[in-house]
């Protein structure tokens, strides 16, 4: 009878559910261990799980070819994020991604849940896109890069008290304006890299690039012309100590 | 000049005692000590003895490769540690990695908290389906049949 017991003692161990039982926060930094899609996939495995991914302060989400539909979970997750702060939350798709889904939608929850760290590349086929206002007023946001089909049109006034590192990588602008008073919403900039390209008539709308930012410490500005328009570049920031530029034009500077 | 030793107990009153140098890879231990000056032994109310055993078996084989074995000798390289690292794991049952993994927090040993969350991670949940984690670590499906067919067509994306 004993010997009996035995074996369906063991298997009985060998089936418990040791994992639900962890608390929170270690479930949590066992999930930040895997891909953004396997963990936010825990949703579904029982009510214990249902919203424990909701609270990791790190989240991404990389178009590839393991990963066709990732703007597909994108867009059915992001709503139910709850986390108190965003640390980081980064997205890149690519021509996958439908047209019409609704980006600003994904950025403007990024916001309010205040994100810190935020890296969009957006490579779909459609037009540049604006991004949300509240985008342009997000106290925690520390460090920013927007990359490719996106629209900077900066609504007046910007304000990034937190922003410390900006990326601009071949985005478009509304228009000039819309540059400066980004930067000028950026009391604490350090680090600026911005990358440009002009090719026959389409380019980023500004012709005169303009950085004036008093805090900034480094910058790398990339601009590669293949047509004959004129653009310049301004640059008046006394704490500079690193400057690297690389233009393919020949116009003016003025430092 | 021998080295001191630290004296652990158990939560089931099993006594192991340690090089000093062993026991402080634990960042909660050196304020055990302090705060437990009239007696030499630390007990460790929430760590069974078998899952003591592995932590001072992994300590002991960590502490080994922080100090050098003066020699300069490369006997236990970082990839063999890697290797070391993969196989203590592997000889593991479920239950004591997850007993491993509260003991790591609770004793707060960085690298072995992080070694037991990265296995956990890579054997049990990444790149599996929904069904395959709950039969990996079974978990049982408590929603309700409704409920799941809900989720399950609202939420294709999550069933691989």
């Amino acid at each position: 009878m004993v010997e009996a017991e035995r074996p369906w003692k063991i298997q009985k161990r060998a089936c418990e559910d040791r994992i639900s039982s962890l608390p929170d926060d270690l479930l949590i930094q066992i999930l930040l261990r895997v891909p953004t899609e396997d963990a936010v996939a825990t949703t579904f495995l029982s009510k214990r799980w249902r919203y424990v991914w909701t609270m990791l302060p790190r989240l991404v989400y990389i178009e590839s070819e393991q990963s066709k539909s990732v703007w597909w979970l994108l867009d059915q997750s992001i709503r139910f994020y709850q986390a108190p702060i965003l640390e980081r939350l980064c997205i890149i798709l690519g021509p996958l991604c439908p047209v019409d889904v609704d980006v600003v939608n994904w950025l403007a929850k990024a916001v309010e849940c205040c994100v810190r760290n935020l890296v969009f590349a957006l490579h779909w086929k459609s037009e540049p896109i604006r991004m949300p206002n509240t985008l342009y007023t997000c106290n925690t946001l520390a460090s920013l890069t927007l990359s490719n089909k996106i629209l900077v049109d900066a609504p007046s006034p910007v304000s990034l008290p937190s922003l410390t590192q900006l990326e601009l990588r071949h985005v478009a602008y509304k228009d000039e304006d819309s540059q400066v008073r980004l930067l000028s919403g950026c009391p604490v900039l350090k680090h600026l890299v911005v990358l440009r390209h002009a090719d026959g008539d389409v380019d980023d709308n500004v012709r005169k690039f303009s950085v004036k930012v008093p805090s900034l410490k480094k910058l790398l500005y990339s601009f590669i012309q293949l047509n004959n328009t004129d653009y310049s570049l301004v640059i008046d920031n006394p704490a500079l100590m690193y400057l690297h530029i690389r233009d393919s034009s020949e116009e003016s500077y003025s430092i | 000049m021998s080295k001191k030793n630290i004296v652990l107990k158990s939560s089931n009153g099993i006594i192991f005692e340690v090089e000093e140098a062993v026991a402080l890879q634990s960042e909660t231990i050196p304020y055990m000590i302090e705060d437990d000056c009239a007696n030499d032994t630390i007990p460790l109310a929430n760590v069974t003895g078998d899952i003591l055993a592995l932590v001072i078996e992994y300590c002991k084989k960590h502490v080994v490769v922080a100090d050098g074995d003066g020699g300069g000798s490369s006997s236990s390289s970082q990839e063999d540690l890697k290797n070391w690292d993969a196989q203590f794991m592997n000889d593991l049952d479920q239950s004591k990695i997850f007993n491993l993994l509260l003991a790591a927090d609770f004793l707060n040993i960085k690298t072995l908290f992080d070694l037991t969350c990265q296995f956990v991670a890579d054997t049990m949940i990444k790149g599996k389906s929904v069904e395959e984690v709950r039969r990996t670590l079974n978990i049982e499906k408590d929603y309700t049949s409704e409920e799941e067919a809900k989720a399950r067509q609202e939420n294709e994306w999550a069933f691989k």
